[in-house]
């Protein structure tokens, strides 16, 4: 129990007298310990205030005795003790409280003995942390002559054991109702009126709690959380406590990593990524699928940002898993609409990934083991309060998973496996300095046979460095270094043996402040990659392969971008911000391009120059405003409504021909031929709560324009090409959606379901008029799929248990079909032909998943925690198609339905947190 | 730190399977007429072309009328050379003799037909080297047996081939007999040596070969596989031969039938590519929306090579191949038994088994009776085919 609670009970026993004894009599010998104190309660005139972390059975021995002696009978040989005062008895762990006030303390409580509370309040310094619910922190000087009737409050949140600044953590005033939420360095700043007030505060994975103030002037308050044990007590799913009635911007989901581990997953896994597939107007191809399609917007279109290094293949195992462990995760966010001017360089979205920083008080681990994966993190304090490591690994044994694919997935007769590992080193160098250095390297290796080997990594590494300048001025500087490759081998012909690699090497720096002047909030930086792209090697394998080495030249490029942002509250109600973003790309030499007739369709025929650059000349750039509007005007206290307006461009795409992201996708920046794609979304939005926040209702509506986006000719060929501005042709795409969500974030029923109602086509529009697909009409792309109902939700039935289901309806995507068939005389078989592309839809996609999830002890004294989840993915086992595909077979064509997860898969992981 | 060891884990037995069924869609037809050619312009050949329509995905095989294409063919070239108008062989097939193809000519096909006139591009003929070998593997005992190619060519500078093969075998009858029935008259009769003794099949590929040196150091190409088979298969059970025939094609050529590949072959897997248009080389030159599918190739030349396995040369499992007869005696109780006569028993599928070794007097009894299969060759689409060039005294 908290010292500043017994202070507050100290006081008011002066004031109090013994109650006159009462005897009571209990007609049952075992009782629950909630159970005796209500029946106390009710029946006896005294109120009592219990602290007791779990519910336990106590046994009666003796009836017909006082509440008191009754209660302190019964917790004898418990870690509760029993106190009176007054009227009021107080069940509390630790020792029984003193009625003696302590003589320090007499001055005071005695010159407020007849104020407006008989509470002690407290001087708050800037550096003390406000940690009691009971304590009435003072804020400004009393005396002061002109008590102004508003005031601005700011601090920090974080957390009492860790240290570690808290995200998303909602303070609330209720009468007048005012909110603010922190930020992601846990900062926050509200106005308030002065006098005596109480901020509630809630926010993820922190026990609710409120703060007593008396407020004199502005003034700043720092204020420490206890974390929340029960995880379960907090079954929010997913968390998006940040307000949506008050946030500015549109479309923001966050997902807070300990929140999504109940949702149930393919293999048991807390999967990031499998969740962000879950929310509104995000869409995939299918199981299994790579990659994911945000309102509309292709794969390539994503940013993926991990501790602000871009990651280019999220996933292990072809999609099945995402590449980095959910234990080195605290929290993502994505942003489908109003992207911050912080972030560029893609056209549809940002999911930027924030790592766990370990605790710098106590040395912690936890270890998962799955059917596919086991997992271990450890937070390791190397200096305490001062600096501390965190390390997570996980590794497969997967191979078995392959056995199970239907044999035309192409990987039946292969195997798998892979790693990751990642860590953050933390140190706060003083009060205001602060060092994170981040590294994270994943690995994936597969063969479909012995002949034909894949392997792909991820690198990053980065350190950043956060200076608080003053309270309100806060800088981050960060650098850091990412990479991805892959490699091919096929010795299937050990004369033609060759391999095939490819990879990407950015370099990054970047600067982002924050500036807080109460009404306005500025955000403005400067950020800069530099590209070194290897787009193919090609190279004999093995000592007598024919196989003459080809390497395509380097790409280079240098990417920066100015930005600045400010969020305006113009009123209490209304609230606008504006971004700009300036972004500049050089491509730079040394490089070889072409010029090709601009009137015909380029080809390497059509070439009128081969030109050259030096090394680091920049021999094209690109360069353009980003704007970002967002407004935000609220009509009532639970309802608002929101508008905004974004550009974004692009300076780099896949090169892909495939549906879904594939392991041998390559990159390819902008240049002389290659325009940069650029994007713009419109949306608006009406957001409502029910009182007390506990249904979250929202309704968006979008409209987007994709332009230069890169699409291929028929039969174009997309590895080792030197000229591949003449195999893609200029796209530009449109989408429009409706995003009806609906969330339920507290009570034993808690979760999320949406509707969202969205088109996405594309159209080719070179002007070279034939060989466009589709005629150069527009045509829906793969991941169009109008109806699409999600829901997730998770049922508590004690602290202990609970179960969590998923259902996911969408209607089933276009695919491309034969137009017609013809008979091959030389093959003797029938043969097919394609016309249009996505002009036929598979059947409905239909899925329900179930999971229960057991907290095997809730006791603070044990040292170790675990839990075990089990479930069943596609409960159903309905065999919902992947694709449908058409194979030659002799006299005729037969049609075929490929499903990846055609049956209920069963899973089991077993958790264990010391 | 607790020191507990991760407790054991009880994996549940699993049964995942992802799956393949059948899809039969509700497939629209576009309703258009498409031109279908095939076939390419050999040098000093009588070359085949074959002319098709095509026809709606959910109409099974191909119907009849889609080869009801009556067409005036030529082949005619850049210098003014035409060729003596096609002969028609049957409905849809058509033969023109070519004579010597002029490596400074550009040829084409062209095709009249429905009142347009179809053409392919013009392009000069490409030489096909030599054959440098076709070799078989059985790199395990019992495994599968595997066929390779090899060539190169460094005077014309062929980079892009396309092969196509021929199989033979011979099979031989289990009881080959001497001894037949002759159902009208009720009576046996013998001829000798056993007629139905060997027999020969023959196949065609059924897969596009292709491979191509553009990307090698030097323009060859060395134990290309072509196909597999196991050596179960009755293509071995006494000798095999295949004939392969190759033809270097044009880099365009190569990408068009490379994509048909794709397109027939290998679709359905979770990377498999966007199926796309397929265009070859042929178009309507009087109304250009007019459609044509397919890829005309002008070759100088084809080139071949041809292998014979025996089955000594290879491991082979035992097979058992389903086959008794029942001795003579016997046949008669069974067919006192049933009620029924030879005539009967002969319509059953049964045939008298008998060799020469037998005397056939005073009356030609065979031993026995067993199942037509057992006692023929001509079954399952062998015949008394033997082809000029086979090496062995079975005839």
């Amino acid at each position: 129990m908290k010292q500043s609670t017994l202070l507050f009970i100290l006081l008011c026993g002066l004031f109090s007298g013994i109650k006159a004894q009462q005897t009571v009599s209990i007609p049952q010998d075992s009782i629950n310990i909630e159970t005796l104190l209500s029946f106390l309660e009710t029946n006896t005139s005294y109120h009592i205030y219990a602290d007791i972390d779990s519910s336990f059975t106590v046994f009666i021995q003796e009836n017909n005795i006082s509440p008191l002696q009754l209660l302190k009978n019964v917790l004898a040989g418990s870690p509760y003790s029993v106190s009176v005062y007054n009227n009021d008895l107080f069940i509390l762990k630790g020792q029984e409280l003193e009625t003696v006030l302590s003589s320090s303390l007499t001055y005071n409580s005695q010159q407020d003995i007849n104020s407006e509370s008989r509470i002690q309040t407290e001087k708050i310094e800037k550096t003390n942390f406000a940690n009691s619910e009971n304590l009435i922190y003072a804020i400004g000087d009393p005396y002061l002559k002109d008590i102004p009737e508003k005031v601005n409050l700011k601090g920090k949140v974080i957390d009492s054991k860790t240290r570690e600044p808290l995200t998303g953590v909602n303070l609330v005033l209720k009468e007048p109702f005012t909110i603010a939420t922190t930020d992601n360095r846990g900062n926050y700043s509200i106005n308030l009126p002065t006098g005596r007030i109480q901020l509630n505060i809630s926010g993820f994975n922190i026990k609710e709690s409120r703060r007593q103030l008396m407020l004199y002037d502005h003034g700043t308050l720092n204020i420490e959380m206890i974390e929340d044990i029960y995880q379960l007590d907090e079954v929010t799913i997913i968390a998006q406590r940040t307000d949506n009635i008050r946030n500015v911007r549109l479309g923001t989901e966050k997902l807070q990593i300990s929140k999504i581990k109940n949702v149930p997953a393919a293999f048991g896994e807390v999967d990031i990524l499998r969740v962000v597939q879950s929310l509104p107007g995000v869409k995939t191809v299918g199981e299994a699928s790579s990659g994911y399609n945000v309102r509309g917007g292709a794969t390539d279109q994503n940013l993926i940002l991990l501790n602000d290094g871009t990651i280019y293949n999220p996933n292990h195992l072809f999609g099945l898993f995402t590449a980095f462990s959910s234990d080195m995760v605290k929290e993502a966010e994505l942003y489908k609409s109003s992207i911050p001017a912080q972030y560029g360089g893609r056209i549809s979205s940002v999911l930027d990934i924030t790592g766990k920083e370990a605790s710098k008080e106590k040395f912690t681990g936890s270890a998962g083991i799955g059917l596919v994966t086991s997992r271990l993190a450890l937070e390791i304090p190397i200096i305490k309060d001062r600096t501390s490591v965190l390390f997570s690994g996980r590794t497969t044994y997967s191979d078995w998973i392959l056995k199970q694919l239907p044999e035309k997935s192409d990987y039946s007769n292969g195997t798998a496996g892979f790693y990751d590992i990642g860590t953050v080193i933390s140190h706060q160098i003083n009060e205001k300095n602060f060092l994170n250095i981040y590294g994270y390297h994943s690995h994936d290796r597969f063969e479909f046979n012995k002949n034909q080997k894949y392997a792909y990594n991820n690198l990053n590494a980065s350190a950043k460095w956060k200076r608080l300048f003053n309270s309100k001025l806060i800088g981050s500087f960060a650098a850091g270094y990412d990479h991805y490759d892959y490699r091919h081998t096929d010795d299937t012909n050990e004369y033609a043996a060759f391999r095939l690699a490819f990879d990407i090497n950015q370099l990054f720096a970047k600067t982002d402040f924050s500036y807080d002047m109460n009404e306005h909030k500025m955000n403005f930086g400067f950020k800069t990659i530099l590209y070194d792209i290897n787009p193919g090697t090609y190279s004999p394998e093995g000592a007598n392969s024919l196989v003459r080495l080809d390497v395509l030249q380097k790409e280079k490029a240098l990417e920066s971008a100015l930005y600045m942002e400010d969020q305006w509250d113009i009123t209490n109600k209304l609230s606008v911000t504006g971004g700009i973003r300036f972004s500049i790309f050089n491509a730079l030499g040394p490089r070889t391009y072409y010029e090709y007739n601009q009137e015909v369709l380029p080809s390497i025929p059509t070439i009128i120059d081969t030109l050259s650059a030096d090394a680091g000349q920049a021999f094209k750039t690109y360069m353009g405003p980003e704007f970002r509007l967002s407004a935000r005007y609220v009509l009532a206290d639970n309802l608002s409504v929101k508008a905004g307006f974004n550009t974004m461009r692009q300076y780099i795409h896949k090169l892909s021909n495939t549906v879904i992201m594939s392991p041998t996708d390559t990159w390819k920046l902008s240049d002389t031929n290659i325009p940069p794609q650029k994007g713009w979304q419109v949306a608006t939005g009406l957001y409502y709560n029910t009182p007390e926040k506990v249904w979250l209702a929202s309704l968006e509506v979008y409209y987007k324009k994709m332009n230069n986006y890169l699409d291929y000719r028929a039969g174009a060929r997309i590895l080792m090409n030197q000229h591949i501005e003449t195999d893609v042709i200029s796209t530009e795409g449109y989408a429009y959606g409706v995003e009806l969500s609906l969330k339920k974030e507290v009570g034993k029923l808690n979760g999320w379901a949406s509707y969202t109602y969205s088109r996405t086509f594309l159209r080719q529009n070179d002007n070279f008029g034939n060989l466009l697909i589709n005629n150069g009409d527009w045509y829906p792309t793969d991941y169009d799929k109008p109806n699409d109902f999600k829901l997730t939700g998770n049922y508590k039935f004690t602290q202990r248990y609970s179960c969590s289901v998923n259902i996911d309806y969408s209607t089933g995507r276009p695919i491309t079909i034969p137009a017609g068939c013809y008979y091959n005389e030389a093959l003797r078989k029938v043969q097919m032909y394609y016309t249009d592309r996505n002009m036929f839809r598979i059947p409905d996609y239909f899925r329900m998943d179930l999971s229960f999830n057991i907290e095997a002890s809730h006791k603070l004294t044990l040292l170790t925690h675990s839990s075990v989840s089990f479930g069943v993915y596609n409960l159903t086992g309905r065999q919902n198609a992947y694709s449908i595909y058409y194979v030659s077979e002799y006299n005729r064509v037969k049609g075929y339905k490929l499903s990846v997860f055609g049956v209920p898969i069963p899973f089991i992981t077993y958790n264990i947190k010391f | 730190m607790n020191s507990k060891i991760l407790s054991c884990l009880v994996v549940l037995s699993l049964l995942i399977t992802g799956c393949i069924s059948e899809f039969n869609a509700n497939l629209p037809s576009d309703g258009n007429q498409i031109l279908i050619v095939e076939g390419n312009i050999i040098g000093n050949s009588d070359a085949i072309f074959y002319l098709s329509k095509n026809f709606p995905l959910n109409s099974g095989a191909a119907p009849a009328e889609s080869f009801d294409v009556e067409a005036k063919l030529t082949v005619i070239g850049s210098n003014g050379y035409k060729s003596p108008p096609a002969k028609s062989l049957k409905k849809g097939e058509y033969q023109i003799a070519i004579g010597e193809l002029y490596d400074d000519v550009k040829y084409a096909l062209q095709i009249e037909y429905d009142g347009n006139i179809y053409q392919s591009a013009f392009s000069n003929p490409i030489h096909t080297p030599g054959i440098d070998s076709v070799s078989w593997a059985q790199p395990e005992k019992f495994g599968d047996i595997s066929f390779y190619i090899s060539t190169y060519d460094n005077t014309k500078g062929a980079k892009f081939f396309m092969w196509d093969y021929t199989e033979i075998w011979e099979v031989e009858a289990i009881f080959p007999t001497t001894v037949f029935y002759d159902l009208t008259n009720n009576n046996y009769y013998v001829i000798d040596p056993p007629p139905y003794r060997y027999c020969w099949k023959n196949a065609r590929s059924v897969s596009l070969l292709t491979a191509s040196t553009e990307s090698l150091v030097e323009n060859k190409i060395i134990n290309r596989q072509l196909y597999q088979i196991s050596p179960k298969d009755e293509r071995f059970s006494i000798l095999y031969c295949v004939t392969v025939s190759q033809i270097a094609v044009s880099k365009s050529a190569y990408d068009y039938f490379q994509n048909k590949k794709t397109l027939n072959e290998e679709m359905g897997g979770l990377f498999a590519p966007q199926p796309s248009e397929l265009r070859g080389n042929i178009i309507c030159t009087t109304e250009p929306s007019k459609k044509a599918m397919g890829y005309v190739e002008v070759v100088k030349n084809t080139t071949q090579k041809r292998i014979f396995i025996e089955r000594a040369q290879i491991t082979r499992p035992p097979n058992y191949d389903g086959c008794n007869w029942m001795e003579y005696r016997d046949v008669l109780a069974y067919l006192v038994e049933k009620k029924i006569s030879f005539s009967d028993y002969y319509r059953m599928g049964f045939r008298p088994v008998g060799d020469r070794n037998m005397e056939y007097y005073p009356k030609i009894i065979p031993f026995g009776w067993a199942l037509e299969s057992c006692t023929s060759c001509v079954i399952n689409g062998a015949e008394k085919k033997r082809p000029d060039f086979w090496p062995n005294n079975h005839y």
